[in-house]
């Protein structure tokens, strides 16, 4: 069991200089000729206006928030999953009721009118 | 013959055996021979794509009436198949550019995080019998939050670069990712809850009858959810160059640039694998039980026809509407999601556990018909009303 971590341990070391190597040649091979003109951040060729990090669209975060209730969700219904052979219908059913809740509070954001993109 | 018989296990115990009579602890020998195979593990995937780039830019041309790479200077080999390496020494020969405007750290800590996470779903993909990186108990969850940790390299590179475009497009990958890790879960919980186990080395077990015959609606919802999250066309908009000139990858340049490039289409396989793992039935085929090294050639096999139909699915699609593809995902593979899940649970209760594996399998296929024979009836409903709401209105 702890051994099969090692492997995962290991892996992630042998991952990461997979991650870095690249760069690492590149930056030996690369040419380096800096310049401010190289270094503007790019806005189809005008000057930039402005910073990027500004106020977003409120529309990304509802759909975050409804995620939220899902990946709870999931959190609930993976070890039913894991443990379904062993238990008996009336876990089935309960499962399937507490989809149904889920449903209803799908139901409700969609008839909310937060799943339209404005 | 003996030892070809299950080729790489052999070298790793000779392997193993040589480094013991070397006269190491046997705590290094063992650390040793799991950074030889994670190594050899790493390469597969990197050397696959290196091809896979290469044939899907040929396949897709032919797709379109092109004839894709075809000369690579003097020795581009035949078809132009060295086209890739090409590309590898111009990207590690391009010079790096940081704006100034961008959060340094951020910004190069990106690159390297995604090309990490595409490295390390590989650890628990099962590429023959007892030929994986590390049978997790919780395999199938191992993935499924890598997925999340790809997520962030995204989100560091769009916030790092600090455009305008390469924001936008990292928020766009986020809602998009976030939403269809819903169906994609879901797809996976049904295919735990018959096998019972999280286990990928389980799971190809459990495959008696490919669970692609068995639960073709999961496996459907399993496909484009999964689409979604290595977005690809049709789901490709975080990175649509047309409009937002390639979202977060706007203002990398060089190697870094080549790493999410890299990333995007080890993700892709380690994608194709999955699913020919999950619902293919993996390393299982004819002749493996007698020759294991088979399984792999199988597995290969099953991959790359799931990525022909990715490569058949960029060649051939539009690209959706940011609206559209939340729409889709929320108003309809959810919702179906959870109800193929109750339908499963019911399903599969009503066959015996002792039953026979093409028992079980008829049963869950018969469910999913009726199934999908409801939601195209919705949907055709769903399409009435809309027509008639609109010559109304």
């Amino acid at each position: 069991m702890l051994d099969q971590f090692t492997f995962i341990g290991v892996f992630l070391i042998v991952a990461l200089i997979f991650g870095i190597a690249p760069i690492a040649i590149a930056l030996v091979l690369r040419p380096r000729k800096p310049n401010p003109r190289k270094a503007e951040t790019y806005e189809c060729g005008l000057q930039p206006h402005g910073d990027a990090w500004v106020q977003f669209k409120v529309q990304y975060y509802v759909f975050a928030l409804a995620f939220v209730v899902f990946g709870v969700e999931a959190a609930f219904l993976l070890p039913w999953a894991l443990a379904y052979h062993a238990l008996g219908f009336y876990a089935v059913i309960e499962a399937i009721i507490f989809i149904l809740i889920l449903l209803g509070a799908l139901v409700y954001v969609w008839r909310k009118g937060a799943l339209e993109w404005m | 013959m003996e030892f070809l018989k299950d080729l790489i296990v052999n070298v790793g115990v000779l392997l193993e055996g040589l480094l013991a009579s070397a006269g190491l602890p046997e705590v290094w020998v063992r650390v040793i021979m799991l950074g030889i195979g994670g190594f050899a593990l790493a390469f597969v995937p990197l050397v696959a794509v290196i091809f896979l780039i290469w044939a899907e830019r040929k396949i897709v041309a032919r797709m379109q009436g092109r004839l894709g790479p075809n000369n690579s200077g003097a020795y581009g080999g035949p078809w132009g198949i060295l086209q890739t390496f090409a590309d590898a020494i111009k990207m590690l020969t391009k010079e790096d550019l940081i704006p100034a405007a961008a959060d340094r750290w951020v910004f190069n800590a990106a690159p390297v995080l995604i090309l990490t996470v595409a490295v390390l779903i590989w650890a628990v993909i099962p590429l023959g019998k007892g030929l994986i990186g590390s049978d997790l108990n919780i395999g199938i969850l191992y993935i499924l939050s890598l997925g999340s940790g790809g997520m962030v390299a995204l989100l560091m590179a769009g916030w790092g670069s600090n455009n305008k475009y390469a924001l936008l497009g990292a928020l766009r990958a986020i809602a998009q990712l976030i939403s269809y890790e819903i169906p994609q879960m879901l797809a996976v919980l049904a295919v735990v809850m018959v096998t019972g186990s999280f286990s990928m080395q389980e799971i190809v077990e459990a495959q008696d009858v490919p669970f692609l015959f068995a639960m073709p609606v999961t496996a459907l919802l399993f496909f484009i959810a999964s689409l979604a999250e290595v977005g690809r066309l049709p789901f490709d908009l975080a990175e649509a160059d047309s409009e937002i000139v390639s979202g977060y990858l706007v203002e990398y340049s060089g190697m870094k640039f080549g790493q999410f490039y890299l990333s995007e289409f080890m993700n892709s396989f380690a994608f194709s694998a999955i699913t020919a793992t999950l619902f293919l039935g993996g390393w299982r085929g004819p002749f493996v039980a007698r020759v294991p090294i088979l399984g792999s050639v199988w597995l290969l096999l099953k991959t790359l026809l799931v990525f022909f139909m990715l490569m058949w699915f960029r060649g051939t699609m539009p690209r959706l509407r940011i609206d559209q593809m939340l729409g889709f995902n929320w108003k309809f593979l959810v919702p179906v999601a959870l109800v193929n899940i109750c339908v499963m649970a019911l399903a599969d209760k009503a066959v015996p556990l002792g039953a026979r594996p093409w028992v079980r399998a008829g049963t869950l296929l018969g469910a999913n018909v009726l199934l999908a024979l409801a939601v195209l009836g919705a949907l055709a409903a769903a399409g009435r009303q809309a027509r008639q709401s609109a010559v109304s209105s």
